[in-house]
């Protein structure tokens, strides 16, 4: 009986140790990823391949959620009312208009892990090993990381940073906005030798020495918001910073840009003369822009969402091309819907009249439009990216570029070259003379030439208008310049402190 | 899928109707212009040999395998209108998988008596491997309509792309000890020690330490017992395991190229490369512990007997994905939690035989468990329990918190409408709080009934949970003045609540309702036929009724439901959404043996 049993016990136990090692040391092969373990800073990573990815990843501001919606939303250039069972969203859009949110804001704590994953990312392409980065690559990524980082030091005030080497178990350095403002400053300095040229002749999709200096003059022009000693104000603007300012914007326009006389034409694939530093399509398109604006009954189909504030349209004067034009109804797809700011009566690609599946009546927007509970039809509707034809997503372009150069000259006292600068771009625009320039009417300006394009917010902050009340919009609490550091980011790291107000 | 009644099935051609409206396709349109096939092989087996070495020691060995390879194959025809990435183009989907799992495991047991002791010892190696392989393809811009060729000749799409593909090896080695001792069958004692390692953690947190022990104390035995009781026994537990359930290397900083595929415009596009997994080298494994202590009774010649048990159960280090602390690879990360998640509870089970005739007899069972869960020393938040729906992206319903039950409700006050139909919260406002209501019953039961007449026997169950509260993402979507006025149906108490169309639903207590319900789970009747054959030994005859009875208040279909609603990987309990209801089920049947 015995040796019966062993018959079969030998050849099992030969089974098992053929099949098995014995005693494994739980280090199995990884064969469907790359380990690149950060051991001394190193990372075995392909600096081409993540630098590809890191341009992608820059799809995250086409989204109407997140990025561009703490930038457009919580500003005075647009409303996001709901519309019955539309846009509520659990109060994400409205808390940003109303400048109620807190610290656990779905859009405030995404936006936070965007970014901050993305400065990581032109962290792992730089420590990059297998191949490094050529000297070009480098100075990419060195541009993309300070583009991710201004916007935390823009949004947040304080900027965590961890190397490529330091796992889970390290909690990240906190820099001040003073720290963050040297870093991004010197990781584009730092770039600028080895970056192309850039112009109307470049790729765009591509960090360009013209890119560079865009964000170079973004960052001067709002030196005295971001290092004043408290981020609600009062800022002082030092001419020392206006010239770079000037400077950096009279680098781009030296790099050939000019102004396009046909505005929406910037929008557009065919329009290259202004764009100095766009996303390349991949992981996202303007096609969010135009979706979350449009009626659902026009073509294309919108969400039916997002308006702007009969004050902020009240600003445009007839002649000034930015002010909109229809589209061309001439049967055309796409040609009912204007460009612009949409208002009253709205049109198919034909030319007849679009009625409202809703309530059965011509589709025409009203100005007014209340923050909860709006009709389908209320509110002026916007579209810059149109359908009919729309290029990459833009980030720089001159109009920007010229409105910063003409409010550094204004700042540092030079009122007759800020008039110059203004009046060349209005003229390219359509609109009329400025007359006396002031500062005041330097922010209606660049609100006419930027509106819908994600700086309102930081513009009002830097000429003090942020802290005062629209339409729906009463709370006054200047705390709400900086948005809290989200609830679960504190959680996550010690080192941070919650802004103050929150 | 939602749809007008109204609509036809198919049109004047033979073809079937469809809406044309993306997100309203038709049943039938779904049924005919898709196909999907999975075609899976599988192979299992295992083998063992037992050694006794002498008369006290043996030595058993076990070897087992599962291989399983599949192959699915979706199409939907370009006929189809459902979304633009169907619509006019037609997809095909493959997917390969291959799976296998291989296990080893070897061990010693020695029993012996000494005296009054009874001894059993154990000890014991074990080694199991998993592997997952797969690859998946996607193919659009057909130039046929015919689902066969679609599949069959996939050189009739436009445009294809090669997805990805995978392959993962876990494994998973164990050393195990257990000695068991009967003292004057008295006092009975069994303690283990379980040393698991898995691939799954990094370093030296390979492998956890798991002990327990048991303790039994057959108080019947002792002469002090009362003759009362015809059973008496304390028993005393304590054990921890361990768990280690998260995806495949999470501990080392790694690299992948993401997915690529074709878009909604029928295009390809490629995939980047990036980071999957975030260096954690403090990975290690959850542990569960549990302290329990039960007594188990029985007087009167057994005819009343249970059991009473107390115990107290703590999760630490509980393996869920957090957030990372930015800048990081990963917006999420999966580690360990500091926190501690107990439950508390009393179960008592009783069995009474109320009636013990020739004739009729008449057992009645019963057992009520009370537990009570709560969330200690957690110092984050994670949210839960995605709410689905139109204007209700970003929403969610539950919050996991310290000093709140998990899965507690996170709600905003809802108190009616003001006068523009507008919706009006309590408590803070437009913001959701914690409302001391959650998801887990507070007491869950069952209680038998089984009556005996002859030959004729009949078994009636109900079971029931109170105390719990269920959210109904279903009326939270669909029965709302929004959806009304967007031309959908909704229910009765919609068009009269107050309620204005223009709106928002959002996610509050207008939508939360109470769990609490009676079921009558089974209801069997059967009857014995006396046989006196040489052929059928007996022949039984029965009917038998499953979820014949519901007893609640909740306006869903069942207020039993938990539709999986996490977010980031955190589970969530309790939510309703279109969830398919229980069936009702009714069967009658016979039983011969021969």
């Amino acid at each position: 009986m015995k040796n019966y049993k062993f018959f079969f016990l030998l050849p099992a136990l030969a089974l098992g140790m053929m099949t098995f090692q014995a005693c494994t040391d739980l280090e199995p092969e990884f064969t469907d990823s790359l380990l690149a373990e950060g051991a001394s800073g190193t990372f075995a990573g392909n600096a081409g391949d993540l630098l590809v990815t890191a341009y992608n990843d820059l799809g995250a501001f086409t989204d109407q959620a997140n990025i561009y919606s703490l930038t457009a939303h919580t500003s005075d250039e647009m409303i996001p009312p709901t519309r019955g069972t539309d846009w509520g969203d659990n109060g994400v859009w409205r808390t940003l208009h109303a400048h109620t949110w807190d610290a656990s804001h779905a859009f405030v704590t995404n936006s936070w892990n965007q970014l901050n994953s993305r400065v990581f990312r032109c962290n792992q392409v730089l420590a990059s090993t297998s191949p490094a980065p050529t000297a070009q690559q480098a100075a990419e990524a060195k541009f993309l990381r300070a583009f991710y980082m201004y916007h935390v030091m823009d949004f947040w005030g304080k900027v965590p940073f961890r190397n490529v080497g330091e796992g889970v178990d390290v909690n990240p350095r906190v820099l001040s906005r003073a720290e963050a403002f040297d870093f991004v400053e010197q990781d584009l300095l730092d770039a600028m030798p080895n970056l192309p040229a850039g112009g109307p002749g470049g790729d765009a999709t591509k960090a360009s020495k013209a890119a560079a200096n865009a964000l170079l003059a973004r960052l001067y022009l709002n030196k005295g918001v971001y290092l004043a000693s408290n981020p609600a104000g009062p800022y002082t603007f030092d001419n020392a910073d206006m010239d770079k300012v000037i400077a950096a914007c009279d680098a781009v326009i030296a790099a050939g840009y000019t102004l396009d006389t046909d505005y929406f034409n910037i929008f557009k694939t065919t329009g290259v003369s202004e764009k100095i530093f766009t996303h390349n399509g991949n992981g996202g398109n303007p096609e969010n822009r135009l979706r979350m604006t449009l009626h659902y009954d026009q073509n294309p189909s919108g969400w039916n969402g997002f308006a702007t504030l009969a004050d902020f349209y009240a600003k445009f004067e007839n002649g000034d091309q930015r002010k909109g034009k229809d589209g061309l109804k001439n049967g055309t797809e796409f040609e009912g819907v204007g460009y612009g700011f949409l208002v009253g009566q709205q049109y198919k690609d034909d030319g007849s009249q679009v009625i409202n599946s809703r309530t059965g009546l011509p589709l025409a927007f009203t100005p007014n439009v209340p923050l909860l509970g709006a009709g389908t039809a209320d509110g002026i509707r916007v579209i810059k990216y149109h359908k009919g034809n729309y290029g990459n997503y833009i980030f720089f372009r001159l109009g920007d570029v010229m409105t910063m150069k003409a409010e550094a000259q204004l700042r540092k006292g030079d009122a007759a070259g800020a008039k110059a600068t203004v009046d060349a771009l209005r003229a390219a625009r359509g609109a009329g003379d400025i007359g006396t320039l002031d500062l005041n009417k330097m922010y209606e300006e660049r609100g006419r030439e930027m509106y819908w394009e994600g700086v309102r917010r930081t513009d009002q902050i830097r000429f003090g208008t942020w802290s005062s009340t629209w339409s729906d919009k009463s709370v006054t609490d200047p705390t709400r310049v900086l948005f809290p550091i989200p609830q679960q980011a504190l959680d996550s790291n010690p080192n941070l402190r919650q802004n103050d107000g929150y | 899928m939602k749809g007008n009644p109204t609509w036809p099935v198919r049109n004047a051609d033979g073809t079937p109707f469809q809406s044309g409206r993306d997100s309203e396709p038709s049943p039938l349109a779904f049924i005919e212009y898709s196909d999907d096939q999975t075609n899976s092989l599988r192979a299992l087996g295992n083998i063992n040999a037992e050694l006794n070495i002498t008369d006290n020691l043996t030595f058993k060995t076990v070897v087992g395998f599962d291989r399983s390879i599949s192959s699915r194959k979706n199409a939907f025809s370009r006929d189809l209108i459902a979304g633009p990435a169907i619509g006019g183009k037609g997809r095909l989907y493959t997917t390969d998988i291959q799976t296998q799992s291989n296990l080893w495991e070897n061990y010693f047991t020695y029993t012996k008596t000494f005296g009054q002791v009874d001894f059993t010892g154990l000890l014991g190696y074990s080694y199991q491997q998993f592997q997952n392989a797969g690859a998946r393809n996607a193919y659009a811009k057909f130039t046929t309509s015919d689902l066969d060729l679609m599949v069959n000749n996939t050189a009739t799409a436009g445009v294809s792309s090669i997805v990805n593909s995978y392959n993962t090896t876990d494994e998973l080695q164990s050393y195990f000890g257990r000695v068991n001792f009967s003292i004057s069958n008295k006092y009975l004692l069994t303690a283990t020690l379980r040393a698991d390692g898995s691939t799954r953690f990094g370093g030296d947190n390979k492998y956890g330490y798991f002990p327990s022990a048991a303790f039994k104390w057959r108080l019947k035995e002792e002469s002090f017992c009362p003759d009362l009781f015809s059973d008496l026994g304390l028993r005393l537990g304590y054990g921890s395991t361990g768990n280690q359930e998260i995806g495949y290397n999470r501990y080392q900083s790694r690299l992948r190229t993401g997915d690529s595929g074709i878009n909604n415009e029928g295009n390809a596009f490629t995939g980047g490369v990036g980071s999957v997994a975030f260096e954690n080298p403090n990975l290690k494994w959850e542990t569960t512990t549990q302290i329990n202590v039960g007594l188990d009774w029985a007087f009167w010649k057994g005819r009343l007997s249970g059991s009473i048990d107390w115990y107290k159960k703590n999760t630490s280090d509980m393996l869920v994905q957090v957030f990372s602390a930015q800048p990081a690879a990963n917006d999420f990360v999966w580690d360990n939690l500091d926190a501690d998640v107990e439950n508390t509870g009393v179960e008592i089970a009783a069995n009474l035989v109320a009636v013990d005739k020739d004739k009729f007899d008449w057992r009645i069972l019963g057992n009520v468990a009370f537990n009570q869960n709560n969330v200690n020393t957690f110092s984050s938040f994670l949210n839960t329990g995605r709410i689905h729906g139109q204007g209700l992206s970003e929403a969610y319903a539950q919050r996991i918190a310290a000093g709140q039950p998990l899965f507690a409700y996170f709600l905003r006050e809802f108190e009616g409408y003001d006068a523009n139909g507008i919706a009006v919260y309590g408590g803070e406002g437009d913001k959701q709080v914690f409302l001391d209501k959650s998801p887990l019953p507070k007491v869950t039961w069952g209680f038998t009934n089984q009556f005996q007449f002859g030959n004729l026997d009949l078994s009636i169950f109900f079971t029931g949970q109170a105390g719990h509260y269920i959210y109904n993402n279903t009326a939270n979507a669909l029965f709302t003045a929004g959806a009304l006025a967007s031309g959908r149906n909704v229910t009765t108490d919609v068009p009269t609540n107050g309620e204005s169309r223009n709106n928002a639903p959002d996610v509050s207590t207008r939508f939360l309702e109470k769990g609490d319900f009676i079921r009558l789970q089974d209801m069997t009747l059967g009857y014995n036929l006396p046989l006196k054959s040489k052929y059928v030994s007996s022949l039984r005859l029965f009917a038998s009724a499953q979820n014949l009875l519901l007893i609640s208040d909740y306006t869903g279909l069942d207020p039993e439901v938990n539709v999986n609603k996490q977010i980031n990987g955190i589970p969530s309990l309790g939510i309703d959404y279109n969830a398919y209801p229980r069936p009702r089920t009714i069967s009658i049947g016979a039983n011969v043996s021969f």
